[in-house]
């Protein structure tokens, strides 16, 4: 695989189906409850978009552009909302480091002026990747300038980055050692075929520090 | 002004904000993401300092580029937490080249930071080429904090 095969976006992919007894759910080795928590995050996105929508946005006169301050606060309060409504689901304490991760990425001290704040549709396909993963280890956070969330693992011979997008894709940079061969590899996917694109990779290098869960 | 090459066995210096530096789920920092050597959509070239411009040990180029660096910025600050990541210019052109980028890096004076520099023709969209630049071309990186300290 390399860049030439990157396929960028041009219209928004419509979001998967995990519902029922479906065969594409099951053909990617997806559990009920792994279906059940993405279907939740689909859920959590659908409303809170209605609530976006239902939101006036007329602009006051002599209101002004939300400051950077302000623009970082309701990333990271939009950020933290979405995870409590999945929050039921998920392990204590990652959800304690995975807020402690995004205050670090969104704090105004260390923000670049020139960067937009974290989007939400970023975030919802971040959190569906980490529902279908389940990784032991969990990934670094950091930030592209446009504003979506980049997940990395990073062992000595081998790295992952995954760059999150709106519409449930995954931008996905590897490359890894194996058997004394350097391989890179570089491509779009959907967060359904997260696992099965990794699988060539031995994805539980990163996944699960050393065991074979995901093997 | 005449363009000038910066010669192949110096180095450049730039800066990667803490959202672009790779680190694990507890922050420890592991790296520099590829995502610090893309262009901001503005940019037309890859900002950067270059380090022998300001003689000195590798210290005090250091601290330099980073009081340069904060000062021209619009803020007037770097965040502490933020890295200066250093690049042989060759190694640089080298592994574009086999990437098929012909890349060129120049000295491009700005006001208030006359070591400025440019990576310009870097591929964008060549990820593989960015994640390669972060992981086997930088030397190192240093941690801005303390350099900006008095």
């Amino acid at each position: 695989m390399t860049t030439n095969a990157l396929l960028r976006p041009t219209t928004k992919t419509p979001k998967f189906d995990w519902g029922g007894s479906s065969d594409l759910a099951i053909s990617y080795g997806a559990s009920a409850e792994t279906r059940q928590l993405i279907n939740q995050v689909n859920a959590v996105e659908s409303s809170r978009s209605t609530a976006d929508a239902a939101t006036p946005t007329a602009v006051l006169p002599g209101s002004t552009k939300k400051s950077t301050e302000e623009m970082l606060f309701d990333s990271l309060v939009e950020a933290k909302v979405y995870t409590s409504l999945v929050a039921m689901r998920m392990d204590k304490e990652w959800r304690k480091k995975l807020y402690r991760q995004l205050d670090s990425l969104l704090d105004i001290d260390e923000w670049d002026g020139e960067d937009e704040p974290l989007h939400k549709e970023s975030f919802a396909t971040f959190l569906k990747s980490m529902f279908l993963i389940m990784p032991k280890r969990r990934p670094g956070l950091g930030l592209s300038h446009g504003g979506n969330l980049i997940g990395m693992w990073t062992e000595p011979d081998s790295l992952l980055t995954m760059e999150f997008l709106a519409g449930d894709l995954v931008r996905l940079v590897l490359s890894r050692n194996q058997n004394g061969i350097r391989e890179r590899a570089a491509l779009d996917t959907e967060v359904v075929r997260l696992l099965d694109v990794l699988k060539p990779y031995s994805p539980e290098t990163w996944f699960n520090n050393g065991d074979n869960k995901h093997s | 002004m005449a363009i000038t090459n910066i010669p192949d066995e110096d180095h450049v210096l730039r800066l990667v904000s803490w959202q672009r530096v790779r680190k694990d789920e507890d922050d420890n920092v592991t790296g520099i993401l590829g995502e610090a050597f893309r262009r901001k959509p503005d940019e037309d070239a890859l900002s950067v300092n270059w380090q022998e411009r300001v003689t000195g040990a590798l210290i005090d180029q250091l601290r330099a580029a980073a009081r340069l660096i904060r000062d021209t910025q619009e803020s007037k600050k770097i965040g502490a937490k933020s890295r200066l990541a250093r690049l042989q210019v060759k190694a640089t052109k080298e592994i574009a080249k086999k990437r098929g980028a012909k890349i060129r890096i120049v000295h491009e004076p700005v006001d208030g930071n006359e070591p400025h520099a440019a990576i310009r023709q870097l591929p964008d969209d060549d990820l593989e080429l960015l994640e390669m630049i972060a992981s086997e071309v930088v030397v190192d990186h240093h941690q801005c904090g303390p350099l900006l300290q008095p």
